[in-house]
């Protein structure tokens, strides 16, 4: 009797898989990641890996960055896209079939347009690519003015967004916060309560600044033992798709810089959440404590590759060579002042400097174990009118 | 002797007819108005599905129930030799686990007020199981001495029923949500921190569907039975939209059942 039982499992199996439909066709289309096909890479980009792009899922824009002195025409173009959509590119007859290698006008920074067709037609997305010069160097003292002014919501409406456009900001400065993974955990929230929120009056000068609140993920953090968001911003990207996999390799530090920076100057408020926890949400006798640090670091290595910084090593990797912290920060709701001065481990080289060879971040946090979803919820770290002053 | 061996002929097809009137009565019921109790117990196994299977399963790795079981007490009344009425009180618990490969499958986890929804492409491990109890109302029919079949509609509710599970990589280490719509965000998703669910509150409390009972008179007052429960009524609240295809419970037992 005992047999016949343990089979009719397997019959059921059987039966059902029988059953199975045929595959639907993709419904995705994505531009996965852009390559730009050159001669001699060298030439016109900074690095040969600046030629491929891979691009977030949640991105619909591709910029390359070239040398500030060089010039392309028309490129070879390679998309690769979710497997079966179909390329489509704009032209003055409107949107044309794009098939890979196809030579597509970059010059004077024109902007390109393509639309990607999933492979069961029901979905559709735009993307736009261009070439961007880099700023020239420049070997004058530099002051990069950080107001948090340029802010907006993002193109979904949910929360703030921030942008490079100020006066001696990093050409194609780019903030990025925990706010997209926050929007996973709680949908529900208003704007004004993720983690990174402008306040458009109150700062120094009266006019916008920036409040890092850690918050509670609610349920889904806890499914993912994620349980609070520190407030942050920093100069970098978010990559959302690793939020909840690897939430240490979702927040990637820095862009290149080509001055030195020696000085960080600011002014904040802040205040403790009242309980501190632990990852595990358990409560800990610890007063929470905001965080600031702006690093320097060499973006290659010596075989050539791309060096990008963590959450998990953006402040140990070797390949740092310059850094600030900031330390002694005081609960207050009037604004402070604070300075930190960056500390170098290596020399710079001038010649690296100029051809994107470092790049820099600086990043706030309301929580400093933030990144290890650790802190108070309710810490309260406000920040405005930060400059980092480079020697040149 | 012609006249003797018609006797023996007589005699022999007499017997014959009274050994099978004898076969009839000896399975019981003795009297064809005849009624009585049949005391069951068995072994339920079966699973929770859609039907037919949508596309967006592309494979189902793994299939076990989970350690079902009912009782049983029918009461039944034969109208004729052939035919009469069973009705009963099943208490049952059943239940399986399953691990599917699915892709853009359409979902949405809500927790406290807030919604993650999207397509997921990936693995999907479900466990279910419901503690409840059926009424069926069935016709039977008797096939032969020892064999009876019954059929007809029954009506479950449940004690006690959970639906849940989780998401995560499959094997070739696929596993993402498309945010809202396949154009959305992109969110990885692996064994390390799997998206877990729990539809319990989104359950009905009941079901109906066909009962078909199969009785096989293995000794004076022993059954072995089988039978299969096909619910067709979907499991879900009316108005639930986490999963994006109706549910049905289709459940076997086997089993003993003692009859008087």
């Amino acid at each position: 009797m005992k047999k016949p039982l343990l089979l009719l499992p397997l019959i059921g199996v059987a039966l059902l898989s029988s059953c199975i439909a045929d595959e639907p066709l993709n419904a995705e289309c994505d531009i996965e990641a852009v390559s730009l096909s050159v001669s001699e890479p060298e030439a016109i980009f900074y690095h040969e890996y600046d030629t491929l792009q891979t691009v977030p899922s949640a991105a619909d824009s591709i910029g390359f960055l070239i040398r500030y002195d060089a010039d392309v025409e028309s490129l070879p173009l390679h998309l690769t896209k979710t497997p079966g959509a179909q390329a489509y590119i704009l032209t003055e007859e409107g949107y044309v079939p794009f098939a890979n290698g196809m030579l597509v006008d970059f010059s004077e920074e024109r902007v390109q347009q393509f639309r990607i067709v999933s492979q069961d037609g029901k979905w559709s997305r735009n993307y736009r690519i261009n070439v961007v010069h880099d700023q020239a160097p420049e070997r004058e003292h530099f002051f990069m003015n950080i107001t948090f002014d340029n802010y907006d919501f993002n193109s979904t409406g949910k929360y703030h967004v921030w942008y490079g456009a100020e006066e001696n900001s990093i050409s194609y400065g780019q903030w990025a916060s925990g706010n997209p993974g926050f929007n996973l955990s709680k949908s529900s929230a208003k704007y004004d309560e993720y983690p990174t929120v402008g306040i458009a009056e109150g700062g120094v000068d009266g006019g916008p600044y920036v409040k890092l609140e850690t918050r509670d993920t609610g349920a889904f953090g806890r499914m993912v033992n994620m349980r609070l968001a520190a407030g942050n911003l920093f100069i970098g990207t978010f990559d959302v798709a690793n939020a909840l996999k690897d939430a240490m390799a979702a927040t990637r530090f820095g862009l290149p810089f080509k001055h030195k920076p020696i000085k960080v100057t600011g002014w904040y408020k802040f205040k403790a959440g009242e309980q501190f926890q632990n990852r595990q949400g358990q409560k800990v006798d610890r007063i929470d404590q905001p965080d600031i640090y702006c690093v320097m670091y060499r973006n290659q290595d010596a075989e050539g590759n791309q060096v990008l910084l963590y959450g998990d090593d953006v402040l140990t990797s070797p390949a740092i060579v310059g850094l600030a912290r900031i330390s002694g920060v005081i609960e207050t709701d009037e604004w402070t002042a604070f300075e930190m001065e960056v500390e170098y481990s290596k020399e710079i080289d001038d010649e690296l400097l100029e051809n994107n060879g470092y790049s820099l971040t600086i990043s706030f946090a309301s929580s400093i174990e933030g990144a290890s979803f650790e802190g108070a919820p309710g810490s309260t770290f406000c920040v405005d009118n930060v400059v980092i002053e480079c020697e040149y | 002797m012609k006249y003797i061996y018609f006797i023996a002929v007589f005699l022999l097809f007499a017997s014959a007819a009274q050994a099978q009137e004898d076969r009839w009565t000896k399975w019981g019921p003795t009297a064809p108005s005849q009624a009585g109790v049949i005391l069951r117990a068995g072994y339920t196994i079966g699973g929770t599905t859609p039907l037919p299977l949508p596309k967006e399963i592309r494979s189902i790795n793994e299939f076990s129930p989970k350690g079902g079981g009912t009782v049983a007490m029918d009461v039944y009344k034969m109208f004729s030799r052939r035919w009469g009425i069973m009705a009963g009180w099943h208490f049952f618990y059943q239940g399986f686990h399953t691990g599917a490969d699915v892709k853009n499958y359409k979902m949405s986890l809500t927790q406290e007020g807030n919604t993650m929804s999207g397509y997921f492409t990936g693995c999907d491990i479900t466990n279910t199981h419901m503690l409840g109890m059926t009424i069926p109302l069935l016709a039977t029919f008797r096939i032969s001495p020892r064999w009876n079949v019954s059929a007809g509609p029954y009506f479950s509710t449940y004690f006690k029923r959970s639906f849940e599970g989780e998401v995560y990589d499959n094997k070739d280490g696929v596993g993402y949500l498309r945010v809202d719509d396949p154009t959305g965000e992109k969110v990885n998703i692996d064994h390390s921190n799997p998206a877990t669910y729990d539809f319990e509150d989104d359950m009905r409390n009941w079901n109906g569907g066909l009962e078909v009972v199969f009785d096989w008179k293995a000794m004076r007052h022993l059954n072995v039975y089988g039978s299969i429960d096909w619910g067709l009524s979907s499991i879900w609240d009316k108005g639930f939209e986490a999963v994006d295809f109706k549910m049905y419970p289709i459940y076997a037992t086997l089993g003993v059942a003692y009859r008087y």
